[in-house]
């Protein structure tokens, strides 16, 4: 910073020398007001003293040569680190153990119980899976040994889905009518609750979130089609919201009698054990589908990290390693968050526990 | 329409030449008449699960001898290459298609179309391309097909079975 200081001192003396002294000491006075701004921004950091965040791999799942991923579209992990992934292509729920070895899958193509057509979101309350058909309504909970337990009936598609507890289960539907809500059901797909997190009475599809929960019920939203990533409480009241990228607007296109988004905003949100927010950009981000903005729980976003390749969800598990796609889907990358402060080089994973 | 001369061109010279294999093979097996299909499939439609019904569905319609002996098909991927796919890109789509044939136990063999020679003859959609031995003439169908084509291919394919 010192060093920036600096350089726009020995500007401002060239400035000087060819204006006129009085305005031009006042405009590099502005100038230099402005351009310290705009570079202490990424360091305003929330007292944590960050400055870099970087990825190191731990685990590579699948490669070009194997049979073992072919469309991971779901990832999620259960207390003892074994991976479970949906696959898209082979309509499949897969198991690797924590060193990526895997362990085994169900599923086939089909309807019925275990069955899928088209596999997407997975999630866990430690002890199941839940997964979600883009083609079947509801949610199929499977055990750690991969056997199917249950279908839990929900009306509509789910956009978006977080197991909280096996009794409570936050889901965003994809719906004409309902869209705006979250909805909190059981494992008998009772609505327990309905929490409104968007007035805007918008066209289809343009209110769809990504959610996030964390231990004190709290809810994050990253918008996936509007620059919008918002914190409300249990009981719906908005914390607070903000913008990452400079409240672009996504154009839309009409397709029928739809106007239908063309691009997506955010993709994906998770949260670390230390309250940190990973939000996953999308199209509008400077490295699309790659840029990953972490903020504190006020709203202030502090580091962005960049993985090494576009992908389509990000996942965190319970030792804060971060999940990404590689490979179009037919690898999955497990990585290491290391964040450099001013004083030492940290490791996530140490300060998780 | 000077490329799509080409690539018919080309597609009908590769026809030709595996007409007069598969034709010899029908005469040998003594069958008055035959057919064979060029299946070009759209590789986003693998990802769109009432797509991917509309294309099984025809092809379990088929005798099973037909369906291993008589249908190639070809995955275009134009649309889903991006301009900076690497040389992995070939690799990538080649294991997701050999996902789809062993999760969908497809018995007729699949090519990726790594030159991008078939795109341009499906604009419309998936096709299915009939090479007729008897008539000589070379049909186009786009999926989803109507059930009249449905059945004149199902009746066409018993006579080659």
């Amino acid at each position: 910073m010192w060093n920036r200081l600096s350089v726009l001192y020995e500007v401002s003396q060239v400035i000087e020398i060819r204006t006129d002294q009085r305005r031009g000491r006042i405009f590099v006075a502005v100038l230099a007001f402005t351009l310290f701004l705009s570079y202490r921004q990424p360091h305003l950091n929330a007292g944590e003293g960050i400055q870099t965040v970087d990825l190191r791999e731990v685990l590579s799942i699948g490669d070009l040569e194997d049979d073992v991923l072919y469309m991971w579209a779901g990832v999620v992990s259960d207390e003892e680190g074994n991976i479970y992934v949906t696959d898209a292509m082979d309509y499949s729920l897969k198991k690797f153990d924590v060193l990526g070895q895997y362990v085994g899958k169900c599923g086939r193509r089909g309807q019925g119980p275990g069955e899928f057509l088209a596999p997407r979101l997975l999630s866990s309350s430690g002890r199941f899976m839940y997964a979600t058909d883009q083609s079947l309504p509801g949610i199929q909970v499977f055990s750690q040994e991969l056997r199917f337990q249950y279908r839990i009936p929900f009306p509509w598609a789910i956009s978006c889905m977080k197991v909280l507890t096996d009794d409570r289960i936050a889901i965003v539907p994809v719906s004409v009518n309902e869209n705006g809500y979250i909805y909190f059901i059981d494992r008998r797909g009772d609505i327990l609750e309905e929490v409104k997190y968007c007035d805007d009475n918008q066209e289809m599809l343009m209110n769809l979130v990504e959610v996030e929960v964390d231990l004190e019920g709290s809810i994050y939203l990253a918008y996936c089609f509007k620059d919008r990533i918002e914190k409300m409480s249990s009981e719906g009241e908005k914390l607070w919201s903000c913008v990452l990228l400079d409240g672009r607007k996504i154009e839309r296109k009409k397709i029928k009698t739809f106007m239908v988004p063309t691009r997506i905003t955010y993709k994906s949100i998770a949260m670390d054990n230390s309250q940190r927010l990973y939000v996953l950009g999308g199209s509008l981000s400077k490295n699309e589908s790659r840029d990953v903005y972490i903020l504190n729980t006020e709203g202030q976003h502090f580091a962005t990290l960049t993985l090494p390749e576009p992908s389509h969800c990000i996942y965190l598990d319970r030792e804060d390693y971060l999940y990404s796609r590689a490979n179009e889907g037919t690898t999955l990358k497990k990585y290491e968050v290391k964040f450099e402060t001013e004083n030492h080089a940290s490791s996530m994973q140490r300060e998780s526990r | 329409m000077r490329d799509r001369f080409i690539v018919l061109v080309l597609l009908l010279s590769v026809a030709s030449t595996n007409l007069n294999i598969w034709t010899d093979e029908l005469r040998h097996e003594d069958t008055n008449q035959g057919i064979f299909l060029l299946l070009i499939m759209d590789f986003n439609d693998f990802m769109c699960p009432t797509c991917l019904d509309s294309l099984l569905d025809f092809c379990r319609q088929l005798p099973v001898s037909f369906r291993k002996r008589c249908i190639q098909g070809v995955v275009v991927t134009d649309k889903y290459r991006k301009k900076e796919s690497g040389d992995s890109f070939e690799k990538i789509m080649e294991k997701k298609i050999k996902g789809f044939v062993k999760a969908n136990h497809v018995e007729f063999p699949i090519l990726l179309d790594r030159n991008q020679i078939f795109g341009p003859l499906i604009k419309k959609g998936t096709s299915v391309f009939i090479f007729n031995t008897e008539t000589h003439a070379i049909t186009q169908h786009v999926f989803p097909l109507t059930l009249q084509e449905v059945g004149l291919i199902r009746l066409l394919s018993k006579s080659s079975s």
